[in-house]
């Protein structure tokens, strides 16, 4: 059983979650309990696959999968001078952020237990499709399964960020965010196809090797980093970000900062590994670079005059993303130059910087949940004194603010700090730019905190209760990370950020894997 | 391993090692306190709210939307400039994707053919 | 100019899907724009993999020569990403229109500028 589960683990990351949201109305039809045992079921297969793909990454190297083969392993029969069949491939950078997205999904459907009252099984069943769009998007090593996994993955968001369907607000961002998302991938998909009109080829591998560089390439490349950086929510493509994030309900909201991320994978994706030789591609981590910078400062003051709890955090997320771009876009500058040591510190920074966010932001959004299940208001001027009534969040919510500003010793100043030290041997404006940024988050938590949380009880919120355990022990989980990744940073870089960094700037390493 | 050093290119950070010396500055203020006046009680009288030179109702409080109000003013030509874009209209959100993609093509074309 | 027609078709239906995107405020008609996206696109794939007397590549019983396969036998794949993109292409559109319909029961407003409550 476990070597099987262990040698197919790949393939099972995608068709587990496929099973399951097959499965979950159609046990709902039958008994209600039986339905919940099967989502729990499933929720535990999948992250024990997740967890055994990453270990087996960490442990032995790239994993790849190749479907319908006999051996599952071996890329392509020695008579042929290319994979033609579908490749998974999982390298360092790719199990890092299954792992990331496994520890989220778990955390949501705990959250999600109490939080979401009618409806589940169809809730579930969604839930499930975006995993499997998740994941897929995280391991495929084939370019049109990444188009295709894409859209799996917004279609199944877009169902759930309508799923307050009675709420018309709701359905608005749904809408909103599915034509910006098909959008997107509609050009990702166009510019596969100018890359398979040229080189015959799918595989980001082979094509990576195969890519000459010619000025259609560079039109595919343009369509892919900035479609790509769309679905991420850069600055100044980020307008549906604060719709979709703000109306979500909270734990679909943690799952789609992952999926924000899951894209900003597909991004560095492309850039490091698929254009990895291309000799403009400074030119490309400049671009980077800026939408950034745009996206840290934009967000961030944007964040700060708003008034609805969750957008506020939804702007603040934008803000964070600019973060990673700017750790990663240096990387991808300095790579191959003298300046490299510091472009790999940089880099690390902001995959640190992707894991932590995941975290504190999620955090940060599951109590800004809680506060609205608990009092039904989203607007802050309508929130005071809630830190009597509410002490659990209150204290979970301190955690998330604390990270989010990057104040020691939490997680967020961890990487913060990694990516403001290795900014200024590049620019000294970068890292000022990002302690601007940074103080000003810290300012707006401030905000929020003393409107929320403090400040004398307002009548109307007399009967406001704690929130039911499991949205707390969601709650606790993440805080426990936040406050765990702060304590030890130093571990984490070296045990899963370091071979993540490496695997994406080592581009011969992925060709080499399959080629 | 798990309590090594984390380089961070200039500098490095050890947070357990900030955290005993959060602790030994805590310690301090204690014992600082501890010099303190015996026999303190609280009562209201000492503990009254002003708000701007007034004394403050109990029960007011500052709306969130009232908060940094200085800020907003300084920032104002800023903001002005920056809410009329955010127009919430779905043609705007696709119109700002065609306008980045396109001035990502122009820089590219432009080293592309500098470069051949 | 006349061999390369059905790439002008492509750029004419992603130039016209845009210009739809862009330009029309009305909900449905975006939705449409989406579409023609879609459709111009899938056009561009399926004319990549055309080939002037091309046979279905079935190994089985071919009536070609071996020798003759490379030449004459068309690559499946781009045809298999069609069919695939086709699809999903019909699932957004259904998810689309029905969030259309969502929002014209609770407004009575297809407008696209009256349809931005959440904004700023």
């Amino acid at each position: 059983m476990i070597t099987i589960l262990q040698q197919h683990s790949a393939a099972l990351l995608v068709a587990l979650p496929l099973l399951f949201a097959f499965l979950t109305p159609l046990t709902a039809k039958l008994n209600a309990k039986l339905s919940k045992l099967v989502i729990f079921i499933g929720l535990a297969l999948i992250t024990l696959t997740a967890a055994i793909v990453s270990f087996d990454v960490f442990s032995t190297g790239t994993k790849l999968y190749v479907m319908g083969a006999e051996l599952p392993s071996v890329a392509k029969p020695a008579s042929l001078t290319i994979p033609v069949r579908i490749i998974f491939e999982i390298d360092a950078f790719s199990a890092f952020m299954i792992l990331i997205a496994a520890l989220i999904a778990v955390v949501a459907c705990v959250y999600s237990l109490r939080f979401i009252k009618e409806s589940t099984s169809k809730y579930y069943s969604v839930f499930f499709l975006m995993l499997a769009g998740m994941f897929g998007l995280l391991s495929t090593g084939d370019l049109f399964n990444l188009f295709v996994f894409i859209e799996v993955l917004s279609l199944a968001s877009a169902g759930l960020i309508a799923f307050r369907h009675n709420e018309v607000e709701s359905v608005e961002a749904a809408y909103k965010y599915l034509i910006i998302s098909s959008l997107a991938s509609l050009m990702i998909l166009f510019a596969i196809g100018i890359l398979y009109g040229q080189y015959g080829l799918l595989n980001i591998a082979a094509l990576a090797k195969a890519l000459r560089f010619s000025f259609v390439d560079v039109v595919a490349l343009a369509l892919l980093v900035s479609a790509l950086a769309m679905k991420a929510g850069s600055v100044p493509m980020h307008f549906w970000v604060p719709d979709a994030y703000s109306r979500a309900p909270a734990a679909i909201t943690a799952l789609l900062v992952v999926a924000s991320q899951a894209c900003l994978y597909a991004l560095f994706r492309i850039s490091f590994t698929l254009f990895g030789a291309f000799p403009l591609i400074q030119l490309i981590a400049w671009a980077i670079i800026i939408l950034g910078l745009l996206s840290m400062f934009v967000g961030v003051t944007m964040a700060l005059p708003q008034k609805d709890i969750k957008r506020l955090m939804a702007y603040h997320a934008i803000s964070q993303t600019g973060y990673m771009l700017l750790g990663v876009g240096l990387g991808l500058l300095a790579n191959n130059s003298a300046m490299a040591p510091f472009g790999l510190k940089a880099m690390e920074g902001g995959i640190f910087h992707i894991m932590n966010h995941a975290m504190y932001k999620s955090l940060l959004f599951l109590t800004a949940g809680a506060i609205i299940y608990a009092t039904g208001k989203r607007n802050l001027d309508e929130l005071s004194g809630l830190a009597k009534k509410m002490p659990f969040t209150t204290i979970f919510f301190i955690i998330g603010a604390a990270a989010i500003a990057g104040l020691p010793p939490t997680n967020g100043f961890a990487s913060k700090l990694l990516i403001y030290e290795s900014a200024y041997m590049f620019n000294p404006l970068f890292s000022i730019i990002a302690m601007i940024v940074s103080v000003l988050t810290l300012v707006s938590f401030v905000k929020v905190f003393c409107a929320a949380f403090l400040g004398p009880e307002l009548k109307e919120l007399a009967d406001v209760k704690e929130v039911p355990k499991s949205m707390l022990l969601a709650m606790l989980l993440l805080a426990f990370f936040v406050l765990l990744f702060g304590l030890f940073p130093s571990f984490v870089v070296k045990t899963i950020v370091e071979p993540a960094a490496n695997a994406l700037l080592n581009q011969a390493a992925y060709i080499g894997a399959v080629l | 391993m798990i309590l090594a050093i984390l380089e961070t290119g200039k500098g490095f950070w050890e947070p357990i090692t900030f955290l005993a010396f959060a602790l030994l500055v805590c310690l301090t203020v204690f014992i600082i306190r501890m010099f303190g006046r015996k026999g303190f009680t609280y009562s209201k009288d000492k503990a009254r709210a002003f708000f701007s030179g007034n004394l403050a109702d109990e029960n007011s409080r500052v709306k969130a939307s009232d908060y940094f109000w200085g800020f907003f003013e300084a920032m104002k030509p800023y903001y002005n400039l920056i809410m009329k874009i955010h127009t919430g209209i779905i043609n705007d959100y696709v119109l700002w994707f065609v306008i980045v993609a396109s001035l990502l093509l122009i820089a590219l074309t432009l080293g592309v053919f500098q470069w051949v | 100019m006349i061999e390369n027609i059905h790439f002008i078709a492509v750029a004419l239906l992603i130039a016209l899907g845009i210009y739809t995107l862009i330009f029309k405020r009305n909900l449905i008609k975006i939705a449409m724009g989406i579409s023609i996206l879609a459709s111009g696109i899938n056009l561009f794939l399926i004319s990549l993999g055309y080939r002037a007397q091309g046979i279905a590549p079935i190994f089985t019983n071919a009536a070609i020569a071996a020798s003759e396969v490379q030449a004459k036998m068309v690559l499946p794949a781009p045809q298999a990403l069609t069919l695939t993109s086709i699809v999903i292409s019909l699932a957004v559109t259904a998810l689309m229109l029905s969030f259309a319909i969502i929002i014209y029961q609770k407004t009575g407003s297809l407008d696209a500028t009256k349809s931005r409550r959440l904004k700023g």
